[in-house]
C-alpha cells in the first residue's frame, strides 16, 4: 500500500512539473474562470429593463398623454423607455426592423372620449417578436402596467360617481384599496431569490461549468500527450500501474480545480454578495464528488483519443457543451423534449447543478439532496473504474 | 504575389484537407451537434414548469382557476395537497417550481362579489423561469376572472351595474416577424453564425502552429513561397468548407426547423464571406501567437466565449451594462447575427443591413492583415 502511494505521488509530481513549465497555458486556465465570472455575473442577464417603445398617438389628448406618461414612469421609470413618436404606418416597419423600438403603441382617435364616458377602448401594441422571450416578457410588463392604470381609471371613475352612488355600491375594499375590475387578486411571493436576480441563478452553476472546463481542457489531453510525445513508453517499463497512473495524474488537477472553485466562491461572495446558504461541508463534498467524476471522464477520453487535437474536441463535445447547455445551467430542462429530459438525468452535471443551487440558494444539504449525491457517487465510481480499466488495456497493449 | 504559386499551394491544402478523414468528420459532426443542441434543446419557450396546488377550498370556482392555469400549456401539475404547510417542502426539493395557494372560502368570497386573494409562491432560483411563469399564470388568472365575471353577470344582472361604468384600456398585442413567438426562429439563425465561428476559428488557429510544431515552417521559409501566399492558401480550404457547411445549416434551418427565410439568401452568403474574413483573421492571429497546438486550441476556446456570449446570440445585448455593450461592438459575431436574424425573420436586405456588413468588412480586414503582418515579422 505504501508503494502504491509512493508511485502515485511520483506521477503527480511529474504532472505538476509539466504544468508549471507552461506558464501561459496555466495563465489561460486561471484567467478563464475570472472571465466567465465577469461575463455571467455582469453581462449576461435575462432581466429586462428600459424596453424601448415608440408611440403613434392618434388622439393627441390630455388623457392619452397621461396614459403614455404613466407607462413611462411605471416600475420607477426603469421598465420602459420612450424613444419617439411617429405618425406614419410606413415608419412602423423601420422602427421595429432596425430594432430602434421593441414595441409600438397605437392609441386610436377618440381615446379620451371613450375613457371619460366609461367605454372600453383598445390600444394596439405591435411587438418585434424576433426574440420571443423578450417580446413575451415585455408584453407581460405592458399588460401589468396597463392593468394598474385601469385600476386607477376605475377608481377615478368611481370617485367621480361616488357623489351619485351610495357607498354600498362601490367595489369591496381589500387592504384599503379596491380593484373592482379584477375579481381575484394574485399575491406573488418569490422564494430563494426574491429580487429575481439572474446573477444568483448563474454563479452557483458556473462552479460546475468551470470544473468541467478544467477536466475537458486539461485532463483530456494528458495521456494522449504522453503517447504523442513518447514518454508513454518509458512509463510502461516503470512499475507504475493503471490505478496509480490515473489517480496520480488527476491529483494536481484536483488541487488546481479546487483553487479555482475557492476563488470563484470568494469572488462571488465579495463582489456579488452571493454566499452559500447551506453548509460549507456540503458544498465541498458535492463539488469534490463531481470534480472526481469529470476528471475521470477526461482521463477516459484521453486514454481513448488518437491525438491531442481530437481529445480536446471530443472533450468539448462530450463534457463542456452539454454541461453548459443541457444540464439546466442556463436553460431550464423542463423546456426540452421529454426523451432528452430523461437523457439529461443520466448526466452527473444535471444533478450537480440541482445540488449546488440547492446549497447556495435554498440552504439545503445532504438530507434533501441525497438522491442527487447518490447518483453522482455512482457515476463517478463508474467513470473512475472505466478510466482505470481503459488505461490498463492501453498499457497491456503497449507492452505486447 | 505570384498567382501560379498561390494556386499550387491552394491545391495542396485542399488535397490535405480531403485526405484528413478525422478532421472532415469533425466538420460534419460539430455543426450537426450544435444545430441539434441549440435548435432542439435550448429553448426559452415556457413549457413543463412543475406546478403545485394547495387547495384549501374545494369549490368548482377554485378547480376552474387551476384548470385554466393548466390550459396555458406552460405548467404540469406535479403536486397537490389540502394542507398549506406542504408547499415549502415542494419548493425545497424542487418537486414544484410554482405553488398556487387557493385559500379557504375562495368560492364563497367570489360569489359574494369580493375579490379573494390567491397566493403564488415561486422558486426564484431560476429567475427567468420564475418571471415568465408568473406572466403566464397572471395572464391565465386574469382571463379566467374576466370569464367568470361575465358568467356571473349573466345570472345576476343586478351586479353588472356596478361594473358597467368601469372604463378599461385593453392592450391588443401583435407580434411581428415571429407571430407564434417560437424561440427556435430566434436561436437557429444565430446558430449559423456560431457554426461558422467555431469551424473557422478552430481550424485556422491550427494552421501555422501545426507547421511550426512539425518543424516544416522552416522548410517553407526557404522556398520561394511568400508569407501572404502561404496564409491565403492555408485559410482558403477551411473557409470554403465552413461556408459549405453554413449553406447546409441554412437548408436545415429552413427545411428541418421551418424557420422562415424572408430576405435574400445571396446577401446572407455574401455577408457570410465578410464574416469569414474576421473569423479566419482571428484564427490566424491565434495560430501565429501560439507555441503549441494545445495552446492554440485553449486560446481559441478562450476567445470563443466572449464572442458567443457578447454577440446577442443567447442573451439580449440591450440587457447588458453599458461598458459590456461597448465591447459587443468589437465582436464580429454581433454583426453577423444581426444580419442572419434580419434576413431570416425580418426580410431585410443590404439597404437596411449595410452598416453591419461594413463593420464586418472593416473588422475582418483589420484582423486578417494583422495576422499576416505578425506572421511575416516572425518568419522573415
Amino acid at each position: 500500500m505504501k508503494e502504491f502511494f509512493d508511485r502515485l505521488v511520483a506521477v503527480a509530481e511529474a504532472e505538476v512539473r509539466y504544468l508549471t513549465r507552461e506558464p501561459r497555458t496555466l495563465l489561460i486556465l486561471l484567467t478563464q474562470p475570472l472571465m466567465m465570472l465577469v461575463l455571467y455575473g455582469y453581462c449576461v442577464s435575462f432581466n429586462l429593463r428600459h424596453l424601448p417603445f415608440a408611440v403613434w398617438d392618434q388622439d393627441r389628448s390630455e388623457t392619452s398623454r397621461q396614459f403614455i406618461g404613466r407607462l413611462r414612469s411605471s416600475g420607477g421609470g426603469e421598465t420602459f423607455t420612450l424613444v419617439g413618436h411617429f405618425n406614419d404606418p410606413r415608419l412602423a416597419e423601420d422602427l421595429l426592423g432596425s430594432g430602434t423600438a421593441l414595441f409600438l403603441l397605437i392609441i386610436p382617435p377618440g381615446f379620451e372620449e371613450r375613457v371619460s364616458s366609461g367605454q372600453p377602448v383598445r390600444v394596439q401594441a405591435l411587438f418585434d417578436g424576433a426574440d420571443p422571450n423578450t417580446a413575451g416578457v415585455a408584453f407581460g410588463y405592458l399588460r401589468d402596467a396597463v392593468a394598474a392604470q385601469n385600476a386607477r381609471l376605475t377608481l377615478g371613475g368611481f370617485e367621480r360617481r361616488a357623489s351619485a352612488a351610495t357607498a354600498a355600491e362601490r367595489g369591496p375594499a381589500i387592504g384599503g384599496v379596491s380593484f373592482p375590475t379584477d375579481s381575484i387578486q394574485l399575491r406573488w411571493r418569490v422564494f430563494f431569490n426574491p429580487s429575481l436576480d439572474s446573477t444568483l441563478f448563474f454563479i452557483p452553476g458556473l462552479i460546475g461549468v468551470l470544473m468541467t472546463f478544467i477536466a475537458a481542457s486539461m485532463t483530456a489531453t494528458i495521456l494522449v500527450r504522453e503517447k504523442e510525445l513518447g514518454p508513454m513508453e518509458s512509463l510502461l517499463t516503470s512499475p507504475v500501474g493503471p490505478a496509480e497512473l490515473v489517480l496520480g495524474k488527476m491529483a494536481p488537477y484536483v488541487v488546481v480545480a479546487g483553487a479555482i472553485v475557492l476563488v470563484t466562491v470568494l469572488v462571488a461572495g465579495f463582489t456579488f454578495g452571493i454566499w452559500p446558504r447551506g453548509s460549507a461541508l456540503d458544498l465541498v463534498s458535492f463539488s469534490f464528488l463531481f470534480l472526481l467524476g469529470m476528471l475521470a471522464m477526461g482521463m477516459l477520453i484521453s486514454a481513448s483519443a488518437p491525438s491531442q487535437q481530437l481529445a480536446l474536441v471530443a472533450a468539448t463535445f462530450a463534457t463542456l457543451l452539454p454541461n453548459m447547455f443541457l444540464t439546466g445551467f442556463a436553460y431550464p430542462r423542463s423546456n426540452m423534449p421529454e426523451p432528452l429530459q430523461w437523457a439529461t438525468l443520466l448526466m452527473p452535471g444535471t444533478h450537480f447543478i440541482t445540488a449546488i443551487r440547492g446549497i447556495f440558494l435554498k440552504g439545503v444539504g445532504w438530507s434533501v439532496l441525497w438522491p442527487q449525491g447518490l447518483w453522482m457517487l455512482l457515476t463517478t465510481l463508474l467513470l473512475l473504474a472505466g478510466a482505470i480499466r481503459r488505461v490498463g488495456q492501453q498499457m497491456q497493449r503497449g507492452l505486447e | 504575389m505570384n498567382l501560379r504559386r498561390l494556386i499550387s499551394i491552394i491545391r495542396k491544402e485542399f488535397r490535405q484537407l480531403l485526405r484528413d478523414q478525422e478532421s472532415l468528420r469533425l466538420f460534419i459532426v460539430a455543426p450537426v451537434f450544435q444545430l441539434l443542441m441549440f435548435g432542439v434543446a435550448v429553448s426559452t419557450d415556457l413549457r413543463g414548469v412543475s406546478l403545485g396546488v394547495v387547495m384549501e377550498d374545494p369549490s368548482p370556482a377554485a378547480r376552474g382557476l387551476v384548470r385554466s392555469i393548466l390550459a396555458t400549456g406552460a405548467f404540469v401539475l406535479t403536486e397537490s395537497s389540502a394542507r398549506p404547510d406542504a408547499a415549502a417542502g415542494w419548493l425545497d426539493t424542487g418537486a414544484a417550481q410554482v405553488v398556487v395557494h387557493i385559500p379557504r372560502g375562495f368560492g364563497k368570497a367570489l360569489s359574494r362579489g369580493e375579490a379573494p386573494t390567491v397566493q403564488v409562491l415561486s422558486d426564484g432560483s431560476d429567475s427567468n423561469t420564475a418571471a415568465l411563469a408568473y406572466q403566464y399564470l397572471s395572464g391565465a388568472a386574469l382571463s379566467w376572472a374576466n370569464r367568470e365575471r361575465a358568467e356571473r353577470f349573466g345570472s345576476h344582472p343586478e351586479q353588472a351595474v356596478r361594473f358597467a361604468g368601469a372604463p378599461r384600456v385593453e392592450v391588443e398585442p401583435r407580434f411581428w416577424y415571429n407571430p407564434e413567438l417560437r424561440s427556435r426562429n430566434f436561436t437557429v439563425p444565430g446558430v449559423i453564425a456560431i457554426v461558422l465561428l467555431m469551424l473557422a476559428l478552430v481550424q485556422t488557429s491550427l494552421v501555422v502552429v501545426k507547421e511550426r510544431e512539425l518543424g516544416t515552417l522552416e522548410q517553407l521559409s526557404v522556398t520561394p513561397i511568400r508569407g501572404v501566399e502561404l496564409l491565403i492558401a492555408k485559410t482558403l480550404p477551411s473557409s470554403a468548407a465552413a461556408l459549405l457547411v453554413a449553406g447546409l445549416t441554412v437548408i436545415v434551418a429552413v427545411v428541418g426547423f421551418r424557420v422562415p427565410l424572408r430576405g435574400s439568401a445571396p446577401f446572407l452568403l455574401f455577408s457570410a464571406l465578410l464574416f469569414m474574413l474576421s473569423t479566419t483573421g482571428l484564427g490566424l492571429l491565434v495560430s501565429v501567437l501560439s507555441r503549441s497546438q494545445i495552446q492554440a486550441q485553449l486560446t481559441s476556446n478562450f476567445i470563443a466565449l466572449p464572442l458567443v456570449l457578447l454577440s446577442g446570440f443567447l442573451f439580449p445585448i440591450a440587457n447588458m451594462p453599458a461598458w459590456a455593450q461597448w465591447f459587443t461592438y468589437l465582436m464580429p459575431t454581433r454583426y453577423y447575427i444581426e444580419i442572419t436574424r434580419g434576413v431570416f425573420l425580418k426580410g431585410l436586405g443590404f439597404a437596411a443591413l449595410w452598416p453591419q456588413a461594413a463593420a464586418l468588412a472593416v473588422l475582418g480586414t483589420t484582423l486578417y492583415l494583422a495576422g499576416i503582418l505578425l506572421f511575416r515579422k516572425q518568419v522573415v
